[in-house]
């Protein structure tokens, strides 16, 4: 029997340092009276806690003997956490750590070690299997010709994929597969109309944004006669600045013409009765309706943290999904025959391809790293290698990397912008 | 009298507005999420639609001293504003922090709310906190702003003293017809919250121009002995 008190604590993370039970972290500083450090540029998550780790076994000698502060933590979103934190919470606590994890959430990434896991639930109960089918396909490219990722077959069954048929093609050792879901039934999607399909592609053109996205509303509306503005959300996938103008702009069509209110999930952690949720890439865990409609304003290309954020959006809901592209004939044209073979076949057939035809494991991981960082960190360190002054980095990035690239950056563009203004700006 | 030609930017109170307004200011915050949704009302140039919550206007008696007045029914206030406004074409218009040196658009408004919808009263004086809150809101948005620019413009906002006024003219809540000068029908409160909030009452033939009451060259108002009223 341990020596701690019952109790369960909630808690986030990190915490603040004026609340010590606000999260995991400032809890064991306060309680080992460890030194506390809060978020800054070169302060991430997986760095306090290495160093939290380092001042206990300065202070205790060994992490053996750490006194415990818990008998067992419970660890829920287990996938956005890193080692150095298990190992924290590992050395405070008696008996042991549960984590929970989505290891699909990240589509793109590496596959997840798996051999220490105990229990794997493969099964989807929020999202129709057809819906998650096609959200993995459209994340993952298996449309289209060059693939995000592919995966070796026992990973494809621990995603919970059936394979169906594996028919070897062309002389090459490539196959076609034929995978499929089980179908999952939800007691409160019975009484549905039968009027919803379980997912639709919409091109739009130029300025029918917002006429376009109207109109899926009003089918909304129709086919279902009692829906409510909460039953539908609305995820933006990487909005730039014009999409948060659009964004205020819809809100005010959809309150004067259905006389709904809107809730922004990226202003706001607040739920409101009888408002229509809006929200961007950031904001899309947990969130589950039974409409989501997807709306993608910038050209997707190969963009892994896109794609992933597209799959994710795709599969929050329980009824019916609406993607909405803009300005994407082909693409849309692509995707609907996949969309189409789903729905009549009830399973995905792809092809797999051969290596020159993968984004690369390094690729992936390189991408979603360098996607995590903001302009400014970016900038940063490319100004800290180029050993720019301090007082010649505001006019560089605000009237050279900003003016030239607005939001369409990637770090070998803000590289060459800076290189280029500071030789200009340095040669005689 | 006050001129027309003073006023900057005339609308309707919408519902984002309305949730605020329509109960009693008591904080910085409600404030501060105030002017910001009226940025972000002003930014979508929608400034025909009436919501039927009432109406506000910007407008400026004299150089750098903009004020927003709210129409209600039965009640108009008015605080600092502390943005330039201005047009650049029929149907849209500019807002600057001039002091931040900083152009608002509706990302950078919604940063804004993310940050302050974030923190109690309490916190906002605690600037830790508050460093954090900018860097996780911009994480949160992927943002090209930079950080020394949204963390100007929120202390900024912080730091500002709005100088809220509000005139009732017809307040039945709260009134007693026992003690009918604790809380007349027709008064003005002066600051939004309860540690500093005082009230002058109003006679109930005295009708007021809030804008007059602001207008550094209009008439002053006098207060009379309370035996008057008596």
């Amino acid at each position: 029997m341990s020596k701690i008190k019952y109790w369960i604590l909630m808690m986030r993370g990190w915490g603040s340092r004026y609340d010590s039970n606000s999260g995991v972290y400032t809890y064991i500083c306060n309680e080992l009276g460890l030194s506390f450090y809060n978020y800054s540029e070169n302060n991430n998550f997986d760095d306090v806690c290495s160093m939290a780790l380092t001042e206990m076994e300065s202070i205790f000698g060994s992490l053996d003997n750490i006194p415990k502060l818990f008998d067992y933590i419970l660890i829920d979103e287990s996938q956005d956490f890193s080692e150095s934190f298990f190992k924290l919470c590992e050395v405070v606590t008696y008996e042991s750590i549960i984590m929970a994890g989505d290891t699909f959430q990240t589509i793109v990434g590496e596959v997840p070690e798996v051999i220490s896991t105990d229990y794997v639930l493969n099964r989807c109960y929020r999202t129709d299997n057809r819906t998650l089918m096609f959200s993995h396909a459209v994340g993952l490219g298996l449309f289209e010709d060059t693939k995000i990722n592919w995966f070796k077959d026992e990973e494809w069954e621990l995603f919970g994929y059936r394979i169906l048929k594996k028919e070897k093609k062309d002389e090459v050792n490539l196959h076609q597969y034929t995978f499929t879901r089980e179908p999952i039934h939800r007691i409160e999607t019975n009484s549905v109309g039968n009027k919803n399909k379980f997912a639709e592609i919409i091109n739009s053109f130029n300025d029918s944004l917002m006429d376009d996205i109207i109109k899926v509303i009003d089918e909304i509306r129709t086919n279902n006669s009692t829906v409510e503005a909460r039953d539908i959300g609305i995820i933006f996938i990487q909005p730039n600045k014009f999409t948060y103008n659009f964004i205020d702009r819809l809100s005010v069509e959809i309150n004067i013409k259905y006389k709904w209110n809107t809730i922004k999930g990226y202003e706001t952690k607040d739920t409101e009765a009888n408002s229509l949720f809006i929200t961007n890439d950031y904001n899309i865990k947990g969130l589950e309706f039974p409409f989501i409609i997807c709306v993608l304003t910038n050209r997707i290309t190969n963009n892994v943290k896109a794609r992933n954020t597209l799959y994710m959006g795709m599969t929050r809901s329980f009824i019916s999904s609406i993607l909405i592209l803009k300005n994407e004939e082909s693409l849309a044209e692509t995707w609907e025959k996949g969309l189409e073979q789903i729905s009549s076949t009830n399973s995905l057939i792809v092809d797999e391809p051969d290596s020159d035809h993968i984004i690369g494991e390094i690729t992936i991981i390189q991408s979603l790293e360098s996607d995590n960082r903001t302009l400014d960190k970016v900038c940063d360190e490319i100004f800290d290698n180029l050993f720019i002054p301090i007082n010649k980095q505001a006019n560089l990035k605000q009237q050279a990397v900003i003016a030239l690239l607005g939001d369409d950056w990637t770090e070998e563009k803000v590289s060459n912008i800076i290189q280029i203004n500071w030789k200009m700006m340095t040669d005689d | 009298m006050i001129n027309e030609q003073e006023r900057i930017f005339a609308g309707f109170i919408d519902y984002d507005m309305q949730r605020i307004l329509k109960n009693k200011i008591n904080n910085k915050l409600d404030v501060i999420k105030l002017i910001l949704y009226t940025v972000r009302y002003i930014l979508i140039g929608h400034a025909d639609m009436d919501y039927g919550h009432g109406s506000f206007e910007i407008s400026s008696p004299k150089k750098d001293r903009r004020r927003i007045y709210f129409y209600q029914q039965s009640k108009e206030s008015t605080i600092t504003y502390p943005y330039r406004v201005k047009p650049i074409s029929q149907h849209e218009w500019t807002v600057s922090d001039s002091f931040a040196r900083v152009s608002l658009d509706s990302k950078t408004i919604s940063i804004l709310l993310s940050i302050f919808n974030e923190i109690s009263d309490d916190m906002t004086y605690n600037l830790e906190d508050l460093n954090y809150k900018v860097n996780d809101s911009l994480i949160n948005f992927d943002s090209l702003e930079s950080k020394h620019d949204i963390s100007i413009v929120t202390y900024h906002l912080l730091a500002r003293d709005y100088g809220y006024i509000r005139y009732d003219y017809c307040d039945s809540q709260g009134y007693l017809e026992e003690k009918p000068h604790v809380h007349p029908r027709k008064h003005l409160d002066f600051n939004y919250n309860d540690l500093s909030i005082f009230k002058i009452g109003l006679h109930e033939n005295k009708n007021i121009v809030l804008k007059e009451l602001i207008d550094p060259n209009a008439d002053c108002l006098y207060l009379s002995n309370f035996e008057d009223f008596k």
